[in-house]
């Protein structure tokens, strides 16, 4: 009994494995990349109250060194409704930014994991903020942190993925104004397969 | 759609949102001080605040090119003013808050200058049995406010426009205040300026805010105003801009000429 049952376990793990291996080998281009998704970005806090949560739009480009590991820079901006005390009242404003950023990930399967992190500056379109004291006279750039993670489907096409990804970012000079973004996104590689 | 059709069009929206965001991007200028009348125990029921818009000194470059208009405009360059009614889109945002426990009125009324005259509407009064004083340059509207209760408006890009136009017209054009503003010139080809026409993009910009605030009872102001820059000359600190680096406005009050004998 004992025997049979080890044995049902090394079978069903052989097969898992050569089902893992079969998988794994769906194609997958390596080298320069380009990105494009959309998705909502709320802001934390106590900023939480002066801005409604908007659009964004997030852009990047980069190269795969590994296929662990990405470089590449991200063009985000998101539209916001700004909330503070009237006057003024439904004023949007855009925040800008573009960070430089690195990308740890392994793929199961079609699908791949991956962390991310970077660094960059962003800019506001207007001083709306200011009434709430997050921005200080004349100012409009910041440095900017952000940092996340999500899951990607690798299609048939060894080109093309699709994902979902969540990112935290920080924006220390405008009154460490922090917000996370939710987006679904499309990605081009161009290169052979690895 | 192919995906790679599809990301190529992202990439141009995201681009094209982007740049159009940035060539009209508003600031504000919070007002000073909000205006708080009928305080009890007082007997002060109308309050005003005046600012002046925050604008950078006039540079060589600036210079040279209000010289090249107004010689195309044939005027001499002291007439054409530094800041136009096509340099700036300017609204007035409020909000008026009823602090008392019963419904009441408020009015809120705006004057203001340009770069040679500002507006003062008793000035026209010469008799006060004949003449009646013409009305403000925007604004005056009375406005119930319920008990505890507020009310928010503006004074839209449109109205200080126009409201630019009637106050050359008023001091330079020398119309009368009443005819100025009873007609909307928005579709005119411009201001007559005695000797040349201006047009209306040419027309003084009114860079002076004499915001006016009356109420039957205990009420607070809170205003802002809002500024769309075409030509980025605005100060980009705002009211809180060194002296050093903006335009000390200093327009004349605009005393309308005696009547002929």
């Amino acid at each position: 009994m004992r025997l049979s049952t080890a044995a049902s376990l090394v079978a069903g793990a052989t097969l898992a494995m050569s089902t893992g291996v079969a998988h794994a080998e769906r194609p997958a281009s390596k080298g320069f990349y380009a990105e494009a998704g959309m998705g909502a970005t709320g802001h934390l806090g106590a900023a939480r109250s002066w801005s409604a949560i908007g659009a964004t739009v997030e852009l990047r480009v980069g190269y795969d060194l590994f296929s662990w590991l990405s470089l590449g820079i991200a063009a985000v901006t998101a539209s916001h409704e700004a909330t503070v005390p009237p006057p003024p009242e439904g004023e949007y404003y855009q925040l800008y930014q573009g960070r430089a950023d690195a990308r740890l990930g392994f793929r199961v399967d079609s699908l791949a994991f991956f962390a991310e992190g970077g660094a960059g500056a962003a800019y506001i379109s207007s001083n709306v903020l200011g009434k709430v004291m997050v921005l200080d006279p004349g100012e409009r750039f910041t440095i900017a942190f952000a940092g996340g993670g999500g899951l990607e489907y690798q299609l048939q096409n060894r080109h093309y993925a699709v994902g979902l990804a969540g990112t935290y970012w920080m924006l220390p000079q405008f009154d460490a104004l922090q917000g996370v973004e939710g987006r679904i996104f499309l990605r081009y590689t161009y290169g052979g397969s690895h | 759609m192919r995906p790679q059709s599809l990301a190529v069009a992202t990439v141009l929206a995201g681009l094209t949102a982007a740049g159009a965001a940035c060539a009209t991007d508003p600031q504000y200028i919070p007002a000073p001080a909000s205006i708080e009348v009928g305080i009890e125990g007082s007997d002060v029921f109308t309050g005003t605040v005046t600012i002046d818009l925050p604008v950078q000194l006039e540079t060589m470059e600036h210079l040279m090119e209000r010289e090249a208009r107004a010689l195309e405009l044939g005027i001499p360059a002291d007439q054409l003013a530094y800041v136009r009614t096509g340099d700036f889109d300017v609204s007035i945002e409020w909000t008026i808050k009823n602090l008392a426990g019963s419904e009441g009125e408020a009015r809120i009324s705006v004057n203001g200058g340009n770069q040679y005259w500002y507006y003062v509407p008793t000035e026209f009064v010469i008799d006060p049995d004949e003449d009646e004083e013409p009305p403000p340059l925007m604004g005056d509207v009375p406005l119930r406010i319920a008990a505890s209760g507020s009310r928010d408006g503006v004074f839209r890009e449109d109205q200080i426009r126009e409201a630019s136009i009637d106050l050359e017209q008023i001091t330079r054009g020398m119309i009368n205040p009443f005819a100025a503003m009873l007609t909307v010139n928005e579709e005119d080809p411009g201001v007559t300026v005695p000797p040349v026409m201006l047009p209306l993009d040419d027309v003084s910009q009114l860079v002076r805010f004499d915001i006016i605030f009356e109420a039957d009872r205990h009420m607070v102001l809170e205003y802002g105003i809002r500024i769309r820059d075409h030509r980025g000359i605005l100060h980009e600190e705002g009211l809180a801009a060194p002296a050093g680096e903006i335009v000390a406005w200093m327009p004349a009050m605009f005393v309308p000429p005696p009547p002929p004998p």
